[in-house]
């Protein structure tokens, strides 16, 4: 026990300048979270009565060639848009998680609300990361000449 | 001041960066180090895939054209976003140096660049929301402006 207080001495701590930070960091980042799962129910809204449109325009259009082939292509591209907009609402809801979890530990003092929020920080990062990996590959592959 | 934030006494009462805490920042560092770094790349990306197409086109007034209202876009938006990163690169480094060193000057810093990178892509999302919004209004005007005309 008394090795452990003395190891708080020369841990890094959450201070008061740390703390200040963090809880307005977690303000912005609540919000943030917030605005992403409102604007991907919204984006998966659109894409709902999109998808339904083009099921319409694509039994109308069969026997033309052309404009089925365009059809299929805005089906793709719909299809390509689904998992990006749950990838965004799952970041939304983990950005969510982290400023509630943190605000919560540092109110509170509590070690374990805050190293939860820290966890949905992570996951938050690593969707974020494999979404912009992924994002950069497509972009590259656009810039090969076919 | 100084009970607040550097007394022994007080540091026991504090939240501690545990041996759990320190593995999650570590991959937190990481993998915004990897975004930060990515969304650095991504404009030069961008002014290649505008200057690809429109080089292909050979009318040097087209080319001029296209380059220019591309280009003044993808400048703005690089630049938004290169300064926006700069902050969570800042965090990244900060905190990971401050993770190996023990520093907790260098964990402050990290905590005030991470608050300033979610305050500024918080004000970037009212910025942009606010623009759709308005974006729609003069929309609807127009709409019935020419509806307006054409009765």
């Amino acid at each position: 026990m008394e090795q452990q207080s003395q190891d708080t001495l020369f841990e890094l701590q959450v201070d008061y300048e740390a703390g200040a930070h963090l809880k307005e960091g977690v303000k912005w980042a609540q919000f943030i979270g917030i605005m992403l799962i409102v604007l991907t129910a919204i984006a998966a809204f659109v894409l709902l009565i999109a998808f339904i449109a083009l099921a319409g325009v694509s039994t109308f259009s069969q026997g033309i060639r052309e404009s089925a082939f365009s059809t299929n292509a805005s089906f793709i591209s719909i299809m390509l848009l689904i998992p990006m907009v749950i990838g965004m609402f799952i970041g939304g809801i983990w950005l969510f998680r982290f400023a509630t979890r943190c605000r919560q530990g540092i109110n509170n003092q509590d070690q374990q609300s805050f190293n939860a929020g820290l966890m949905a920080l992570r996951n938050y990062f690593i969707l974020y990361g494999i979404l912009s990996i992924l994002g950069t590959v497509g972009s590259l592959l656009q810039l090969i000449p076919f | 001041m100084e009970q607040q934030s550097n007394s022994p006494i007080n540091n026991l009462f504090d939240l501690q960066i545990n041996e759990e805490s320190k593995q999650l920042l570590l991959t937190i560092t990481k993998w915004a180090r990897i975004i930060a770094i990515l969304a650095f790349i991504s404009p030069a990306i961008s002014v290649i895939k505008v200057i690809i197409p429109a080089s292909r086109t050979g009318n040097a007034d087209m080319i001029g054209y296209q380059l220019g209202g591309s280009i003044v876009g993808i400048l703005v938006v690089s630049i938004v976003s290169i300064i926006l990163n700069v902050f969570l690169y800042r965090f990244a480094t900060s905190t990971a140096e401050s993770l190996q060193t023990m520093s907790q000057e260098s964990f402050n810093k990290g905590a005030n660049n991470m608050r300033l990178y979610f305050k500024m892509l918080g004000i970037l999302i009212i910025v942009a929301l606010s623009l759709a919004v308005l974006f729609i209004f003069i929309m609807l005007i127009a709409v019935g402006i020419g509806a307006g005309m054409r009765s």
